[in-house]
């Protein structure tokens, strides 16, 4: 599966990768913010993407938004410290499917790709 | 071969063999348990008229015997002979047809191309000697060298049982065996390979690895031979210089007090004289002529024709010197000891090491360092994870990401911890299993050689004449016996030192 890690962090994109890795997911592409996301999505094509809130160039809620108006309907957990329910609303309404608040083990970061996972399988 | 269809009215009741007496004359048709053959047995005195090759027939059939044309031309033989001699008949009309099993699949060499054809028998027992005088070291090939055929496995050919059920033929196996990169193999089988350089079999692979020959002396002219690959020395190896090869080594003169060290096996066909500087290092056998002053760690079996003199050697298997002698130096050997001498007349000491397993000792030793330095950053990274995670105040992102990081940390050092300590387990199992003392010395041991073995020091003070075999008996008593005589105490023959003094 091809998974698309967006954040300005590159400890974090690390932490993330090594984590996805003793999933078994090995095939990922790293981009530091939404712009270098946006340039690189259509060749990659992933298939799960995993996005940082505050990041330079483009955040991450613009790059949501600019992403599902391209027409995509790829899903998106968003990863960020922003833990205020109106920030989580927005992140939905803009089309993100799941949420990891920082700071967050690697159990958490399993479970929620893996119940993003199934529920795109259950619909 | 034809067979008519066989009418098998309750085959299991076959299945256990025997017979079952027919209705009127006597006459048994009996059938192998296997089903492999049938026979017919006719009682003396029965109307020869009565006995025909039909009645025999259908009462085989009724047993559910295919009648093919052999099976009939039998039956009419065993009628023909009863009608004429009325005598009692037992004998088999039908046979299966066994099953030709498949061959397994395999590889043809080109002659001149197995790397297995010259080596002397590894192994190295009571009573056997290592033949390593007619050992050839390496196997060379050119690029596009045809070296060998895949032989594939072959079905079989099933067989059929005398009820005409088909007897399946086991296919044969496929190729237990990894070809390298190095190697090509082609749609027709053949195996061609695509460097030049050694051919080798190693643990079930085959492949080439590259391949460099100095024509002469390794010296000034060559400088030192750092290689990625084999390397063979036509003549010998001068002082101070160095030899390393990711392959085996093989040195046709004399090496000096230089340096080899071979990720393979050594071949040293004369000898190397150290002069206490020259050192050797090789993952795999070494087979020499002698060694002199040379400080040597050998990973698997040291085999040496002539002697060690003096020398400083670590063997991770088994030291064979069984037509020559071993003067001086230590030797901490894992595996088995075989000398034809054991010190000398002069009483220079020697000192053999048994029961040890050095190499996985250092290796145990290093784990348990590294496990060291890991368990100490576990406990302070898991601290700042606490106390930062428990943190009443508002985390900025930062902190929040540094949280994390932690987290991710603690989390991988538990992973790498245990996974050392499994690798740990394996390391002890291993020392367990692989401590052995077993020396045989087939002429004589002088006085002055000591045995270190199982932390205890066994001094000998007079000369022993050999054979003599010393080892560990069950209860790990050191024990020894001269030819076929009775086991004793090694305290018998020597002086055990007390190691306080």
């Amino acid at each position: 599966m091809r998974i698309m890690l967006v954040d300005d962090s590159k400890t974090m994109r690390n932490i993330q990768r090594n984590i996805l890795a003793q999933l078994g997911y090995a095939e990922i592409e790293e981009a530091c913010d939404g712009q270098d996301a946006l340039s690189k999505v259509a060749a990659f094509k992933p298939e799960l993407l995993l996005v940082d809130w505050n990041m330079p160039n483009m955040d991450g809620l613009t790059f949501v938004k600019t992403y599902r108006g391209q027409g995509y309907k790829t899903p998106i957990i968003m990863v960020t410290t922003e833990a205020e329910k109106t920030r989580v609303i927005e992140a939905i309404k803009a089309g993100v499917n799941n949420y990891i608040i920082k700071p967050f083990t690697p159990e958490t970061l399993s479970e929620r790709v893996d119940q993003t996972l199934a529920r795109l399988e259950a619909a | 071969m034809s067979a008519e269809p066989a009418n098998s009215p309750d085959m299991d009741e076959e299945a256990g063999g025997g017979s079952a007496p027919l209705r009127d004359a006597g006459i048994e048709v009996r059938v192998d348990r296997e089903r492999m053959w049938a026979k017919v047995v006719i009682p003396a005195g029965l109307d020869g008229a009565t006995v025909t090759e039909q009645l025999l027939a259908q009462y085989a059939r009724e047993r559910g015997i295919a009648i093919t044309s052999a099976a009939e031309k039998k039956l009419t033989e065993i009628a023909e002979s009863y009608r004429a001699a009325g005598k009692p008949v037992e004998e088999i009309f039908a046979e299966a047809t066994p099953p030709r099993h498949g061959r397994d699949a395999g590889l043809e060499w080109v002659e001149g191309f197995d790397p297995e054809a010259d080596r002397p028998v590894g192994a190295v027992g009571e009573g056997e000697r290592v033949d390593f005088y007619n050992q050839v070291s390496y196997v060379s090939v050119q690029p596009d060298d045809h070296v060998a055929t895949v032989v594939e496995p072959t079905a079989g050919e099933d067989g059929l049982d005398v009820t005409g059920a088909v007897i399946a033929a086991r296919r044969g196996k496929d190729l237990d065996l990894q070809i390298d990169p190095s190697l090509d193999v082609r749609p027709d089988g053949c195996v061609v390979a695509k460097i030049g350089g050694v051919l080798e079999l190693k643990e079930r692979c085959l492949s080439v690895t590259r391949l460099l020959e100095v024509p002469e002396h390794v010296d000034f002219s060559t400088g030192n031979i750092i290689f990625d690959g084999s390397v063979v020395v036509r003549q010998g190896v001068r002082d101070r210089f160095v030899v390393k090869a990711s392959g085996s080594v093989t040195v046709e003169g004399l090496v000096e007090a230089a340096t080899i060290i071979s990720g393979g096996d050594f071949f040293c066909r004369r000898g190397m004289a150290a002069k206490d500087r020259g050192q050797v290092l090789v993952d795999g056998d070494a087979h020499v002529g002698y060694f002199n002053n040379v400080r040597a760690r050998v990973k698997g079996n040291l085999l040496v024709r002539r002697e060690l003199m003096d020398c400083e050697l670590v063997v991770g298997k088994s030291l064979v010197c069984d037509q020559g002698a071993i003067v001086g130096g230590r030797a901490i050997v894992t595996g088995e000891v075989h000398a034809a001498t054991l010190g000398s007349a002069g009483g220079t000491l020697t000192t053999l090491v048994l029961g040890e397993v050095p190499l996985a000792v250092v290796q145990l030793h290093r784990l348990e360092s590294m496990m060291r330095e890991y368990r100490q950053e576990l406990d302070e990274t898991t601290q700042a994870y606490r106390q930062m995670s428990s943190s009443k105040v508002n985390l900025r992102a930062d902190e929040k990401e540094r949280i994390t990081e932690l987290g991710f940390r603690v989390s991988e050092l538990g992973r790498t911890l245990q996974a050392c300590e499994t690798k740990r387990e394996e390391l002890l199992e291993h020392v367990r299993q692989a401590r052995m003392v077993r020396l045989l010395v087939y002429k004589v041991i002088h006085p002055r050689v000591l045995l270190k073995i199982g932390g205890r020091e066994y001094l000998f003070e007079e000369t022993v004449k050999g054979p003599v075999t010393i080892g560990w008996d069950a209860h790990r008593n050191v024990r020894f016996r001269i030819g076929e005589g009775e086991s004793r105490s090694l305290h018998d023959i020597t002086r055990e030192i007390n190691l306080a003094a």
